[in-house]
């Protein structure tokens, strides 16, 4: 029997998640997934801004208790990048996520597995505006609240198929 | 084809345990009836015999179509799995 890909899995999730915050304009509301999560995934995933290094990170405490903590000093469109890459993370070590085949973490490929599960949560395709392929990077990355960058990267695997 | 459809099931089955349970379970046709699924969809989906979630859902990506290849982020395959020492056996038994 074949196991999913992992893009699979990743729009899987990405549209489930959509569907459960009743999103259907960006940007992505990254912090109202974290600071609430589907009831099942509450002791998984919650979010603490103050981590004084690196861009953001998800922990499970001592207590059980998966956070992810994101770092300030860093630019809101980097930030919500970081918090979604950090998602991915916390989604790899919950009982469902694990059932279903996402990565076992921490993996060598995690840095990219979690990109590329943001770049499709922060710029889902079904919420591109349909003058978007005639959009600027830096219109794109205005309307989802994302560095230029990843439109760009994004742009690459829409495009691409 | 109700592409979104078909992913949302396998979405709410990582999100929540008691969907997870109950599509593995006997209370998937009960299940899948709010996802907006063409009939030859839900036969198909129904027809799909399998014991683990990750079964059940590279099973839905047999009826989305075609597997893509993200080789650099690597699929999660058997192969996968051995390079991690891990059997698919054993994945099973990590559920």
């Amino acid at each position: 029997m074949a196991l999913p890909s992992l893009e699979f899995l990743c729009d899987s999730l990405v549209a489930i998640l959509l569907d459960y915050y009743g999103i259907d304009q960006p940007p992505v509301p990254i912090r109202d997934i974290l600071r609430s999560p589907p009831p099942d995934l509450t002791g998984d995933l919650s979010l603490v801004e103050g981590l004084p290094f690196n861009d953001a990170l998800w922990i499970r405490l001592p207590n059980g208790q998966g956070k992810v903590f994101a770092n300030l000093d860093i630019s809101e469109p980097e930030r919500r990048y970081a918090m979604a890459r950090s998602l991915f993370t916390g989604l790899c070590y919950t009982k469902g996520g694990r059932a279903a085949g996402l990565p076992y973490a921490p993996n060598d490929n995690l840095n990219a597995q979690a990109a590329f599960f943001a770049r499709r949560l922060l710029m889902p395709d079904n919420l591109l505006p349909p003058d978007w392929q005639a959009m600027p990077p830096d219109e794109l990355a205005a309307l989802f609240a994302v560095p230029e960058w990843l439109v760009e990267d994004r742009l690459q695997e829409l495009v691409a198929g | 084809m109700s592409v979104r459809g078909l992913q949302k099931i396998v979405g709410k089955a990582v999100i929540s345990d008691h969907f997870r349970d109950g599509l593995l379970g006997e209370r998937r046709a009960e299940l899948i009836g709010g996802f907006d699924l063409e009939p030859d969809e839900l036969d198909k989906v129904m027809a799909i015999r399998v014991e683990t979630l990750a079964e059940f859902a590279g099973a839905i990506e047999e009826i989305v179509g075609p597997r893509h290849d993200s080789s650099i982020f690597g699929h999660v395959t058997e192969g996968r799995y051995r390079r991690f020492g891990l059997s698919v056996a054993e994945l099973s038994a990590h559920e």
